[in-house]
């Protein structure tokens, strides 16, 4: 329900003025969170069309905690947003993008779940759209979507030809469609040019907005679709190979985009799993990730309206001509590295502890480690290091000129995440008993080594062998091409072979039919 | 009112002496008397469905004769369907505007051609069947022909050729059914091939499937058929890949329901036959016409794949899978129809169909680019137009049975037709500023056909709630041949 007047508010803000309809597409978000809290309006929702029943506003209690955090998350990003005064599309985009997808962890059939999936991807691809980007972009993203729900709209579909029904707690068929929807939706390598190639290519501020909500759709559908069906192994592969991507890249939000990929991948781990703790922890990580995803993107938007761009090897000495984003780096990339007392550590914590004694913990464990390593790169790159020499006269120029200012307003929506961070770490017992009916021992010493050791197994790797290790992704890793380049490749080979297969000769065609016959013949007779 | 059935054949067949005559005392009367033959068959065509409607089946026993003895015609509602497609697309096809001296020769063969559709639908008797399939295809043959062309004369050879292989196959397993039971007439047949030899029902099956496998082009029997179609005038196209088409398809189905029963088939490796051609000809087709530069071998290839999705619903032998097929029969036969008759009024100003070349066409939004949209988006399967609602069908009742590799590919397909259409309407749209050459006008004589296949598209979506019962009908009568069987094997009602 909270969703759907989220939805609804979207089409307000197409008539709001101009410099009216972020501020309120904000407040709106900021009440839908501390509805999520207080759920009063959640009252189940079911509507008859065409014989099948549409049922939705199931608000479970890790849906309220989600939804909370993805409603706050998108309240305080529209803050960052406001200063690059995007218009109001960009306001009912992101209203339609977050709604969905708040409705999204509500639905209880499949038919509402499509639609919601389906209106994530509208509203993304709103915003792409308004932002101006390539139409290669934009294409790209929209393939990528369709073939997902067509994969999604198929598993329904057998689904509803194994036990003629569409509801959610009734899922006994289809398992292989609904798994390639949500890899292509959790953007697992390889199906992750849509995101990898997206999110660097729009601009810095809807980039904030982006990264939010649609693999987390996928996570949330790999919880609902695919509940207790045990991707372990998948979520865990998936976050150690992006984390090897993440680590070889130059540019800070290709780094950022693959880090997302290796983070839903734990959360993919978590969700479908078997064990309740590790669903749990799955949950806690998605919420987790969102804020300090966030952080780090609008890091990294600072970053480049400080020096026009956005490679990490040419940014110089941002540490001291910005210490307080520095502070918010180090924040968010303690978060993500798992360091006591952050989220990240809690929820690592949670997915470790549940999965412990299987090989999916080694490779969360791996993917741990690479992580911490890449954000010591991130951290030394931009904010610790004083290059010898900066590589252009740009950069020189750049240098120099005193830092462009970040807005208050900026500073107040990345100080809020820096809060979320610490609060989500410091105090993890309420949320869990309030909305897991968990609890959970963190601080205790064996607990906080077992944060602490990746990270600095991780720095000393980075002092003693980084240069080598990066070379070695560089040669060894193939470039990050998708399936479906491949498979278009494939694809324009065989109609190739088909094209010269119908050459126009009678007589070839008349012996196919015959064949055919033959065939045929043989067959009913033999078989 | 009881005479309706033979009418049906009849009128059409006395079209050609008719608009003979007519011209002989004025030039310009065969327009208004095609006309009239038209509205008249249109009429008679109505009066059957509304016959059917209330009886099961309507039987007519051609001069009294029984069963036995004569030849008996019987309608139910799944001739009835095909019926209804017929005239629905007979009429734009009439009614699109020919050279005036041509006219005689190109109304007498397609009244001729209706006659023949008609026979085959109506008919109950298994040689009557083949007599009318071979009077439609010589009709077809010189329509295909028409003009003077030498693609045209390839393709309508190839045409000849491997319609001719179809109909001696078919011939020969009519030759053994009546060697093995005395009998020619379906509802007889019915009762009794059941006690033929084991081998002979099975090759008769093979020799049936192959031959109407040729005259409906669905791979690998295919080959001929872009050919054909591709170099024909557009116009006739449309008649012949929309209805002449579908037609040995309803004889098979027809057949098979009849003398071998789906329910009994489906212990054989009849219905994975019938899937793997399905989901053969809808790869071979969309892949095929992906590339094509001409718009004409575009629409044959997706004929190919479209005739690939209904056989896949007819694999699937359950009431959901021939409610989808039956219906796709239909809704497929309106949407090529009116793309074909829009590709026709193109050519009649270019004088080509090269894609590439219809940049020259700039941006007419209302013509031709919205009729063709709006077909477009029935093929692909988008609603509101017809066509998504009996795709959708076959891809959850081939599912439910267990097709899932042909249920896939029918939802995929739509993927493939989404990127060549919008390829072609988008040239449509192309704008050019500074034309070298005066800008195209179409008339509204070449407008209004695909128009009206248009309007009719996306009317018949939402009649779907209005005709789901009759075609529910359609599809319950031929898991259960009973009715049909009873109804022509009971006694002749004297005249």
């Amino acid at each position: 329900m909270i969703g759907l007047l989220v939805i609804a508010s979207a089409c307000a803000m197409a008539i709001l003025p101009q410099r009216w309809a972020i501020t309120a597409a904000s407040a709106v978000l900021a009440v839908a969170a501390a509805a999520h809290l207080m759920a009063p309006l959640s009252v189940p929702i079911g509507a008859e069309f065409f014989g099948f029943v549409f049922s939705f506003s199931h608000y479970p209690p890790e849906a309220r905690f989600v939804g909370a955090a993805l409603a706050a998350f998108g309240s305080i990003s529209l803050l960052y947003v406001r200063p690059h005064r995007p218009g109001r599309w960009f306001a009912a985009a992101a209203l339609l993008h977050s709604g969905a997808t708040l409705a999204l962890a509500t639905v209880a059939d499949l038919l509402s779940f499509f639609v919601f999936w389906e209106l994530i991807t509208l509203g993304a691809i709103i915003l792409i759209y308004q932002d101006q980007t390539r139409f290669s972009v934009l294409r790209r993203y929209f393939i990528y979507q369709m073939a997902g729900a067509v994969a999604l709209l198929i598993g329904i579909a057998v689904n509803y030809g194994a036990t003629g029904d569409v509801s959610l707690s009734n899922i006994s068929a289809g398992h292989a469609f609904f798994l390639l929807a949500v890899a292509i939706k959790t953007a697992a390598i390889p199906l992750h040019l849509w995101l990898t190639e997206t999110y660097p290519a729009v601009r810095r501020e809807t980039v904030v907005v982006l990264s939010a909500y649609a693999t987390k759709a996928g996570v949330i559908g790999a919880g609902l679709l695919l509940p207790g069906f045990g991707l372990e192994i998948f979520g865990g592969v998936v976050a150690l190979v992006a984390v090897l991507y993440a680590l070889k890249q130059r540019g800070l939000r290709e780094f950022l985009s693959f880090h997302i990929i290796s983070q839903v991948g734990y959360m993919t781990a978590g969700v479908a799993s078997v064990v309740p703790l590790a669903v749990s922890g799955g949950y806690y990580h998605l919420v987790s990730h969102v804020i300090y995803k966030g952080l780090l993107f609008m890091v990294a938007g600072s970053l480049v309206d400080c020096f026009g761009h956005n490679d990490m090897y040419r940014i110089e000495g941002a540490g001291r001509r910005k210490p307080l984003l520095m502070l918010a780096a180090v924040v968010g990339s303690a978060s993500i590295a798992g360091l006591p007392p952050f989220n990240g550590f809690i929820s690592k914590s949670l997915l470790k502890q549940a999965l412990a004694g299987t090989p999916a913990v080694w490779l969360l464990i791996a993917a741990s480690v690479g992580t911490a390593l890449s954000f010591t790169k991130f951290l030394y790159l931009c904010f610790f290091v004083s290059k010898a020499e900066p590589e252009s006269a740009a950069d020189q120029a750049a240098a120099k000129a005193p830092p462009a200012r970040t807005p208050l307003v900026q500073w107040l929506a990345m100080g809020l995440l820096s809060a979320g961070c610490v609060a989500l770490g410091v105090a993890p017992q309420l949320v869990l008993r309030q909305f897991f009916h968990t609890g959970a021992e963190f601080y205790y010493a064996g607990g906080i080594l077992s944060g602490v050791w990746p990270a600095l197994l991780a720095a000393a790797l980075f002092v003693a062998a980084f240069a080598r290790i990066n070379r070695l992704l560089r040669a060894a890793l193939p470039q990050s091409t998708g399936v479906l380049r491949i498979m278009r490749r494939a694809a324009i080979a065989a109609v190739a072979q088909l094209r010269i297969l119908h050459n126009g000769h009678l007589l070839r065609y008349i012996s196919w039919a015959v064949s055919g016959l033959i065939i045929v013949w043989a067959v009913l007779l033999l078989l | 009112m009881n005479h309706v059935p033979i009418l049906l054949i009849i009128v059409p067949l006395a079209a050609p002496p008719l608009l003979f005559f007519s011209a002989k005392i004025r030039r310009g009367a065969p327009l208004p008397m095609a006309l009239l033959i038209a509205a008249a068959s249109a009429v008679l065509s109505v009066l059957a469905i509304a016959g059917v409607q209330h009886a099961e089946v309507l039987v007519y026993h051609l001069g009294g004769w029984s069963a036995q003895q004569g030849i008996v015609l019987a309608l139910d509602a799944l001739s009835v369907i095909l019926l209804a497609l017929i005239q629905l697309v007979f009429l734009p096809v009439l009614l699109f505007p020919a050279d005036a001296q041509d006219r005689l020769r190109r109304f007498s063969l397609m009244f001729l051609l209706l006659a023949a559709l008609n026979g085959m639908v109506l008919t109950a008797d298994l040689f009557n069947m083949y007599v009318f399939m071979e009077i439609g295809a010589i009709v077809t043959y010189a329509l295909l022909n028409y003009g003077h062309d030498e693609g045209r004369l390839e393709g309508s050879f190839k045409y000849l050729l491997m319609s001719s292989l179809g109909s001696l196959l078919i011939l020969w397993a009519i030759g053994l059914t009546y060697s093995a039971t005395g009998a020619l007439n379906l509802a007889y047949l019915s009762r009794h091939f059941g006690d033929a030899p084991q081998a002979l029902r099975t090759t008769v099956l093979a020799l049936l499937s192959a031959g109407f496998c040729i005259k409906m082009g669905v791979v690998p029997f295919h080959a001929w058929k872009p050919d054909a179609y591709g170099s024909a005038p557009p116009a006739v196209a449309a008649l012949v890949s929309a209805v002449v088409a579908k037609i040995p398809l309803y004889c098979l189905i027809r057949i098979v329901s009849l003398l071998y029963g789906f329910a009994l088939l489906s212990e054989t490796h009849f219905p994975t036959i019938l899937a793997i051609i399905g989901g053969a000809s809808i790869v071979v087709g969309h892949a095929m016409a992906l590339k094509q530069q001409r718009l004409n071998r575009l629409l044959t290839f997706s004929s190919i794949a479209h005739i690939g999705y209904i056989l896949v619903g007819f694999a699937a032998a359950t009431v959901g899978s021939f409610e989808g097929a039956l219906f796709h029969m239909l809704s497929h036969g309106v949407l090529k129809a009116g793309l074909f008759l829009v590709s026709a009024a193109i050519v009649a100003h270019l004088q080509s169909d090269e894609i590439s070349r219809m940049v020259e066409i700039s941006r007419p939004m209302f013509f031709p680019a919205l009729p063709f949209a709006v077909l477009a988006l029935g093929m692909i399967g988008i609603p509101p137009v017809v066509g998504f609602a009996s795709k959708w069908a076959i891809v959850l009742s081939g599912a439910a049975a267990a097709l899932l590799v042909p249920a896939a590919l029918v939802a995929l397909g739509g993927f493939a037709a989404l990127w060549y259409y919008q390829r072609v309407t988008l040239t449509f749209c192309t704008l050019i500023h500074d034309l070298p050459f005066p800008r195209l006008f179409f008339s509204w004589a070449e407008r209004l056909p695909a128009l009206f296949l248009a309007a009719v598209s996306v009317i018949l979506f939402f009649a779907v709630p209005w005709l789901h019962p009759f075609i529910t009908r359609a599809a319950v009568a031929l898991l259960d041949s009973a009715p049909y069987v009873n109804a022509v094997l009971a006694q002749a009602v004297p005249l």
